[in-house]
């Protein structure tokens, strides 16, 4: 259910995708966001870290898989097909070796995932990229 | 002598001033050579009068007051020097560009300015100079003159105005003899004018506001519109209480009649844009921003020129808008950008062109609102159409009370009925009711009222209120015409009219190809926006005027009554104490049925008929009984179901031994009243005819003589009468079919019924009328009847199920909420998506408050929980999870899910026990939904184990999605 | 003080609002970070696009209106059992804000409580 500026509604989830160095720890996470641990929004951002992690079923480790799988064998259940932005991240990350989340947040689950899936956001700092851009409908 | 002591004192002695052409003159004019109507002499002692006064009142200092410096500039002097000084394409400065200092008066053309003072001191005219030559205005303008109204007139230095000189030096050819104009220079340019000149200077002199034929409009309109609503309140037309405030007629209203102070509140709607956002977007996509409205380029100087241009900056800007969202229509989530977009965008444009598709969508919508609007601050005549007794007088009465009148708009409020009452035209009644003959023509009256509103910024409006009401319809379309023409030659002059939408198409439906035409704003009135809680506050109202107590009433009868403002009227009408003799007892109404309303109200009608009669000194012995007044009125329905012509019954038609019984219903205006209408063939004189006030009234009456005179007398007449349209004659309206069928369905009528009921009438009416018939007189044939309607699953299949929807089988045991969910629960998701979805559509009208979804669950919220009965009311939350599925996109957070969820805090067994029974439905598409609120609702279930074994049971024949739910329900509800 | 009204809508009356800087530094956002964009579009949304019931009724409706209160009855602007309080409110805050949260912030309670702490004021109930 995405309204901004009061207008449409029309999509039922977004996908993500979120290159980290190690593990997606939630102090990493509200660094790139944007906040500290004192800020009034950390339940927020919280809980889409959380969401992120448990809607994230199959992270994929490019530390520890076979490097000979093709890319995109590895995302076959993303939703719509990888933008060549994207794929040049991922081919950045499997040659560093870090780990990518991917999945959706869906309208169908908590209030904080639902109203991400009205926004659509990228930010990225030297540890972290986030892309919660693309919505599926 | 100075000459301007010299006007002094031939001013105090009212005789021509000591120059010497002013006294030939006068003497020419007191030999009596005439200057057109007017000798030169009187001309000029008028001129004299009136700026000695306007002297006086400079000294006095009273320029502060009726004579502010705005008002003498655009009243008077603008005017006089326009003729004086030869520039007729002299303005106000301030009207051509916002903040023109150091000049008051431009006339580009001529490269000519000047500057209006009342002070004597030099210090004005050399401080005018140097700011005028600093700011380089002298690159535009040639002349600059200065026009001194000071009395005595000053006398300056000549170093001063070697000193002006010498500021002026190579810039400004200024030469202070010619260009300080003292009130003596202004005599002489004056008396050296041509003789039609003169006159013209004179005239406008004696009208402005210093001047003897000045025309007081304040004094003239005061309080004429406020009389106007007492009357209409006295008449009981205007009933304050009941008007309710809805849809945007009078949001619409208010931007046209008061457009300077809602033109701000456009421009506010212009700043809470969310246009940076959508920049924000494309500029991240790479592609071009849109234009932003920028607020400072609509500003004006209070001038209704200035407001109109300024308000044209703004159509410009938004046309301007609309092309660069035009060129981002074609956006497809998928599809390559536009060549324009730049290659940085291409990743962010590729996973939100979807984004950019809605906000084009939506700015559209903006865009047109915000030019309907501005079509409205630039209508001049504002025409509000709508069925009968909807409640046009009532908004038009409220306009004025306590808008127009609380923020000063001079205005005038006229009757169609009133004019029809008056043998002048319509141009000639307006200026003579207000200006009796001070005003020779109307053009002058336009011009009076219409400075005296610009003035004030504001327009001066011209209320006629129901035009159909007008007793010759022909003749006054054709002078309403007219004194729209005349009218919007003035720019403040505005006019809104009223009429009822059926007499607008078909008498004045040429004021829509008028050459005024494109000034023309026609809202057709809709009272079915009203909101529940809206309705119910009109009929609070109107209950509370007639003196009903709601008690006496049963809610759903009133809720009926709230539906159709005529029959709340006539039912208030008939039944209140207010229209019924003392010591009368209303009944207690426990239904509404329109038949018996109108029944009624005739009674009622016609004995306040023969009281008003009974009243009148001097008649004969013979008093009128209602049997008598009957007598008359079945004349003439005779009349017009023997002639097939449903109007315009000729006088004749009445015999003359019926001729008294016929003025006491023509004088009670209330069933019957007289039209005079015009030989079509222009020729010979105009005779008088008959109608009826309401035609609904009227279809009623001819419904109860087609049975009682026409089918009487053999079934073929009837029949030939019905089929009698297809062969030419006047067709006999839905509303005469809508009252055979209702009679056709009381008891007493069986023999009628019986062939009725065969004729494709009767089934044409059936679907909508059949449920305004008493229960009591309905069958089973009639359920099944109807059920085989909603079977159909077309238009009238949903109209009919709307009727059913409100209908509980406590209150109505055949026709109800369950025979509709017994027939949708019987069929498939098919049958549902075309005959529920429609009716509760989740598309929001931008007008509407609230979607149908909620406004049926705030109805439930208001009507049922209150007074909860499991028993009775368990069938509506049966009907809830029809709901469910409705939303504007699959994604099972639908109004309906928030409505039940709402619900299940106050009633969560009935809410609980609809949601288990609804999965026994043969639709499916609700299921998802509903096993998603089973498992919000796990510690409110009665008998978990049980539904849990339901939902096991169900997982096999489930859809995906449904799965899903049923998945999550197993997985949270505890294992037995 | 904050009040939520129905889905989606809330209801906030402000004794001196925040300007959009002071807002932001209260929500701790660092600059050009993604909780600061969200946060910005939220004041802005607030105070920018939304009607304010004060300016709104002295420009426009006071001389119709004679009660501030008569003005949010004839346009519905607050809820039934909010409508006795109408006057006293407009005597009490600066500005009054109705305001769709639909997209802007998610409806919960906890939803609530975040408007309720980067606005400071003290949610109510109906």
């Amino acid at each position: 259910m995405k309204i901004r500026a009061g207008f449409v509604s029309n999509s039922s989830s977004t996908s993500f995708l979120v290159i980290a160095d190690g593990d997606l720890d939630l102090k990493g996470f509200l660094d790139l966001m944007g906040i500290d641990g004192k800020s009034p929004l950390v339940p927020l951002f919280s809980t889409l870290h959380e969401s992120i992690l448990e809607n994230s079923r199959h992270p994929v480790d490019f530390s520890q898989v076979d490097p000979n799988v093709p890319l995109k064998d590895w995302f076959t259940d993303l939703r719509n097909e990888l933008t060549p932005r994207m794929i040049v991240k991922l081919e950045d990350a499997r040659r560093r070796g870090l780990k990518v989340y991917h999945g959706q947040l869906s309208t169908e689950s908590n209030n904080v995932e639902c109203f991400f899936c009205t926004d659509s956001f990228e930010a990225e700092n030297d540890r972290l990229y986030i892309n919660a851009l693309e919505c599926s409908f | 002598m100075r000459p301007s002591e010299l006007a002094r004192v031939a001013w105090r002695n009212h005789r021509p001033p000591g120059l010497t052409r002013i006294w030939q003159l006068a003497r020419v004019g007191l030999l009596g050579v005439k200057l057109g109507a007017m000798t030169r002499s009187q001309a000029l002692a008028d001129i004299r009068q009136a700026l000695a006064r306007l002297c006086t009142e400079i000294r006095l200092d009273n320029a502060a007051g009726y004579l502010s410096q705005n008002k003498l500039l655009e009243n008077l002097i603008l005017p006089v020097l326009r003729v004086v000084l030869n520039a007729p394409g002299l303005q106000n400065a301030n009207a051509v560009t916002i903040n023109q200092a150091h000049i008051d008066l431009v006339d580009a053309k001529q490269k000519l300015a000047v500057q209006v003072t009342t002070t004597r001191e030099a210090s004005k005219i050399t401080g005018t100079l140097k700011g005028f030559i600093e700011a380089k205005k002298h690159r535009n303008i040639r002349t600059l003159k200065f026009v001194v109204f000071a009395d005595p007139s000053p006398n300056y230095r000549s170093a001063t105005t070697a000193g002006w000189k010498r500021i002026c030096r190579g810039k400004l050819a200024f030469l202070p003899a010619q260009d300080v104009i003292d009130l003596d220079g202004l005599f002489r340019l004056i008396d050296n004018l041509s003789h039609a000149k003169l006159v013209k200077v004179r005239n406008i002199i004696a009208q402005s506001v210093v001047g003897t034929e000045y025309i007081d409009v304040a004094a003239a309109i005061a309080g004429q519109a406020g009389r106007q609503v007492e009357d209409e309140k006295a008449s009981g037309k205007y009933i304050p209480d009941v008007f309710v405030e809805t849809s945007s007629a009078k949001s619409q209203a208010r931007l046209f009649l008061h457009p300077f102070l809602f033109f701000e509140r456009i421009l506010d709607r212009c700043d809470r844009r969310r246009l940076p956002l959508l920049n924000r977007l494309l500029q991240r996509c790479g592609l071009a921003p849109i234009p932003m409205p920028d607020r400072t380029r609509y500003g004006h100087d209070g001038t209704w020129a200035a407001l109109m241009a300024a308000a044209d900056r703004l159509a410009t800007d938004l046309t301007a808008i609309e092309m660069t969202v035009a060129a981002y229509a074609a956006i497809e989530h998928g599809k390559p950008p536009p060549t324009t977009a730049k290659p940085e965008g291409r990743h962010y444009y590729a996973e939100n062109a979807y984004r950019i598709k809605n906000w084009v969508d939506a700015t559209n919508e903006w865009i047109g609102e915000m030019r309907e609007e501005l079509k409205i601050l630039r209508s001049r005549v504002f025409i509000l159409t709508g069925k009968a007794g909807q409640g046009k007088t009532n908004l038009v009465c409220d306009l004025v009370e306590r808008f127009v009148l609380r923020h000063g708009i001079p205005c005038v409020y006229f009757t169609g009925l009133q004019l029809g009452r008056v043998s002048a035209d319509l141009p000639d009644h307006i200026r003579k009711t207000l200006f009796k003959d001070k005003v020779p023509a109307f053009e002058d009256a336009v011009r009076f009222l219409g400075d005296h509103a610009a003035e004030r910024k504001q327009p001066f409006v011209i209320f006629i209120e129901g035009l159909n009401e007008h007793t010759r319809l022909a003749e006054f379309s054709g002078q309403l015409e007219e004194l729209i023409k005349a009218a919007v030659r003035h720019p403040s002059i505005r006019l809104f009219l009223t009429c009822r939408s059926e007499y607008f198409e078909q008498r004045f439906g040429t004021l829509r190809h008028a050459p005024f035409a494109s000034d023309l704003h026609v809202l057709e009135s809709a009272e079915q926006r009203m909101g529940e809680d809206e309705r119910a506050r009109m009929v609070t109202g109107y209950f509370k005027f007639f003196g009903i107590n709601p008690a006496h009433v049963a809610d759903h009868a009133a809720a009926a009554l709230g539906k159709d403002t005529l029959l709340l009227r006539f039912f208030c009408e008939a039944y209140g104490p207010l229209r019924n003799p003392a010591g009368y007892q209303m009944p207690q109404i426990t239904h509404i049925y329109r038949a018996q309303i109108f029944d009624f109200y005739l009674k009622t009608k016609l004995r306040f008929a023969v009281a008003a009669r009974n009243r009148l000194p001097g008649l004969p012995t013979v008093r009128g009984t209602e049997a008598n007044l009957f007598e008359v009125i079945k004349l003439i329905v005779g009349h017009m179901v023997n002639h097939r012509k449903f109007a315009d019954v000729p006088l004749s038609a009445i015999p003359a031994d019926k001729e008294t019984d016929l003025h006491v219903l023509l004088g009670e205006d209330i069933v019957i009243r007289r039209d005079p209408v015009n030989n079509p063939t222009h020729l010979g004189p105009t005779r008088d005819v008959l109608n009826f006030t309401y035609d609904e009234f009227r279809d009623f009456l001819i419904a109860r003589y087609l049975i009682d005179h026409v089918y009487s007398q053999g079934q073929q007449a009837f029949l030939d009468f019905l089929a009698a349209g297809a062969n030419g004659a006047e067709n006999i309206s839905e509303g005469v079919k809508r009252f055979l069928f209702y009679w056709s369905r009381a008891p007493e009528n069986a023999a009628f019924w019986q062939f009725y009921s065969t004729q494709q009438a009767y089934a044409e009416s059936y679907p909508e009328e059949i449920f305004s018939i008493d229960e009591a007189h309905l069958d089973a044939n009639d359920r099944q009847q109807v059920r085989q309607i909603v079977e159909v699953g077309d238009k009238t299949a949903c109209r009919v199920a709307r009727r059913l929807i409100p209908r509980l089988p406590s209150r109505y045991p055949l026709l109800n909420l369950e025979l509709l969910i017994e027939t949708v629960a019987a069929r498939d998701d098919a049958f549902h998506a075309i005959l529920i979805e429609p009716i509760f559509s989740p598309i929001y009208d931008r007008l509407e408050r609230q979607s149908a979804v909620e406004a049926f669950c705030e109805s439930i919220e208001k009507r049922i929980l209150p007074q909860l009965n499991p028993a009775t009311h368990q069938v509506i939350f049966d009907f809830l999870p029809m709901l469910l599925p409705i939303e504007p996109k699959p994604g099972l957070e639908s109004p309906g899910m928030s409505a039940i969820r709402m619900f299940v805090a106050t009633a969560p067994a009935v809410c609980i026990n609809g949601l288990l029974r609804s999965l026994q439905y043969g639709i499916t598409r609700h299921r998802p939904y509903v096993w998603r609120l089973l498992t919000e609702f796990i510690p409110q279930l009665l008998d978990p184990a049980a539904t849990r074994t339901m939902a096991a049971a169900a997982l096999g024949t489930a859809t995906t999605a449904t799965a899903l739910e049923i998945n999550r329900f197993l997985a949270r509800i505890p294992a037995p | 003080m904050i009040i939520a009204t129905a889905m989606n809508a809330y209801l906030l009356f402000f004794k001196q609002p925040p300007s959009r800087a002071e807002f932001l530094r209260r929500t701790r956002a660092r600059p050009d970070t993604y909780a600061a964009e969200l946060m910005g579009d939220l004041h802005d949304e607030v105070f920018r696009n939304c009607v304010e019931l004060r300016r709104e009724y002295q420009r426009y409706y006071a001389v119709e209106y004679p009660r501030f209160s008569d003005f949010t009855a004839n346009f519905r602007y607050f809820p039934e059992q909010l409508q006795p309080k109408a006057d006293a409110y407009f005597a009490r805050y600066k500005v009054i804000i109705p305001f769709g949260s639909h997209g802007w912030i998610y409806q919960d309670e906890e939803g609530l409580r975040l408007l309720a702490k980067v606005f400071r004021l003290t949610p109510k109930s109906l």
